[in-house]
């Protein structure tokens, strides 16, 4: 069901890179930039991007720059050189994308900057992020609970690299520090990803047997500790993540994965198109550039509403 | 050697009149990451702000859930009877919670008192030593998110504001039997469930 949806996602996506094939709409086009779209929480973004700016008139152009900034400033180059009316993207790197940012604007093209921000206010249009602070704590907090405040744990941190990574394990640490008896035995960066998790795990588990819980900066991560705990037949380790991804979900209902903060991927990249709308319809501009969006909480009670990093109440 | 003086002479000298100046370690990382004035006022911040907007907003507990019960929308409802940033955010409501200490629980480093009022309504309020969530840093209408533009700051300066929220709460013996008044503030996502609100305390006062 999983790899379905990747596939219809991805099918989206070829479906927007043929749009040079076709008759420019009036309104023209609107590039869509991330990192990797054959990752889900990526994909989703591009998706709900590219959905939208189609519903909003626009044609689409998606792109992936793969977290390299020398190849997301040739994607803006190329953008720039289309004349497309603006740009929303998940930004390769907080620092080094000022120039091309800042090149987009003074060529008159307006730039949305989704779930990566820039260190400089004043040049995007807007800068939508997700409150990595606040789905880390509600996470800690529940891992904390769950953990009864006490007993051996491990942080599997996803990517130290990425300054989002960072926060989350600073809010973690922020809430599980203030419990005492609650003793971290080992702290490992998995790199974001699952076999890296499951490895983290498999050596720290040989080490650590007398673990109580794990908590992890990532969805894939998590999924990574779980497998590598399920395999060693320890279903008594808590492993609380943070992404939101259906395989979580899936992972949740099963109880083996027991919460996770759902980044709100496909609302963010909805409303930055939205905005980009606005501006060229009338120059309108958000009140504040840097806007943050909840973490969802995500546990047995609600993971049924999720689907591809959306949550429907309905 | 003398060379050797000449030219550290040359070098300060140079560095003298270019306009240069040496920092310490500590005075780059400042300069790289300067800090939040924010950080340094949050006691006072709290004392001489916050405590006032609560106090001065607040509704008693039995009065807000009436009031609530009549709504349909919770987003008018929060921006009636309480305030949040953007809708994006939990809504946080500020409290007058009345009544008598019927449970305590200081087991949990999460630790709670429950009032109940004259009405019978059972209100948790927090006494820490930890205080769950950013009720308080968030219901302040000065002082947003923009004020940061850093996540971890903006975690901060809550646990500073939570801070001074325990002195409040562990200033005074507080026992089952008490009756007390508690002035605070608690966020919810949707309407509250008045027996999952968690009070956090700006002012305990034992009648």
């Amino acid at each position: 069901m999983k790899k379905f949806t990747l596939l219809a996602l991805s099918a989206a996506v070829a479906a927007s890179l043929s749009f040079t094939a076709q008759a420019a709409s009036e309104k023209g086009t609107i590039a869509i930039m991330v990192n990797a779209l054959d990752n889900p929480y990526y994909a989703a973004e591009a998706a709900g991007a590219d959905r939208q700016a189609k519903a909003l008139g626009y044609d689409t152009l998606v792109l992936s720059h793969s977290e390299d900034v020398k190849k997301q400033n040739e994607l803006f180059d190329n953008a720039i050189g289309q004349k497309v009316k603006g740009i929303i993207v998940d930004c390769a790197d907080s620092t080094a994308s000022v120039a091309a940012v800042q090149k987009a604007t003074d060529a008159g093209i307006p730039v949305a900057l989704i779930n990566r921000e820039i260190v400089k206010d004043g040049i995007a249009l807007v800068q939508l992020t997700h409150n990595n602070f606040q789905a880390g704590s509600d996470v800690a907090n529940r891992f904390v609970e769950l953990m009864e405040e006490e007993g051996p744990y491990v942080e599997l941190t996803c990517n130290l690299a990425d300054n989002n990574c960072v926060t989350r394990s600073k809010a973690f640490h922020q809430v599980i520090d203030q419990f005492p008896d609650m003793k971290m035995v080992a702290r490992q960066d998995a790199k974001g990803a699952l076999l890296d998790g499951k490895n983290a795990m498999d050596s720290i588990l040989q080490a650590h047997p007398d673990l109580k819980g794990v908590i992890c900066g990532n969805g894939p991560v998590a999924l990574g500790a779980v497998a590598s705990l399920k395999s060693a037949g320890r279903d008594d380790v808590v492993v609380v993540g943070i992404d939101g991804s259906n395989d979580e979900m899936d992972s949740i209902k099963a109880g083996d994965l027991k919460a996770t903060a759902m980044l709100q991927a496909q609302e963010l990249a909805v409303q930055g198109v939205n905005y980009l709308d606005a501006y060229l319809k009338d120059g309108s501009k958000p009140e504040k550039e840097r806007i943050m969006f909840r973490g969802i909480f995500i546990d047995q009670t609600n993971a049924d509403k999720v689907n591809d990093f959306l949550y429907s109440d309905k | 050697m003398r060379l050797r003086i000449l030219a550290l002479a040359l070098c300060s000298g140079i560095l003298c009149f270019s306009g240069c100046r040496m920092v310490s370690v500590q005075e780059y990382q400042q300069l790289q990451d300067p800090e939040s004035p924010y950080l340094k006022q949050a006691p006072d911040i709290f004392k001489n702000q916050l405590t006032q907007q609560i106090t001065e907003s607040a509704l008693p507990i039995d009065e807000l859930t009436q009031k609530l019960s009549t709504e349909q929308d919770f987003a008018a409802a929060c921006s009636t009877y309480g305030y949040r940033q953007s809708t994006d955010l939990q809504c946080n409501f500020a409290v007058k919670v009345e009544g008598s200490i019927t449970e305590m629980n200081t087991k949990s480093r999460r630790g709670t008192i429950t009032v109940t009022t004259a009405s019978g309504t059972a209100v948790k309020v927090q006494i820490g030593p930890v205080i769950m969530g950013t009720a308080l840093r968030d219901i302040q209408k000065d002082i947003s998110y923009t004020a940061f533009n850093d996540q971890t700051v903006y975690g901060e300066y809550g646990e500073l504001i939570n801070a001074q929220s325990v002195a409040v709460a562990t200033a005074h013996e507080l026992a089952v039997g008490q009756n007390v008044e508690v002035y605070g503030a608690f966020s919810t996502w949707d309407f509250p469930n008045i027996s999952t609100v968690r009070v956090a305390p700006v002012t305990v006062t034992i009648k």
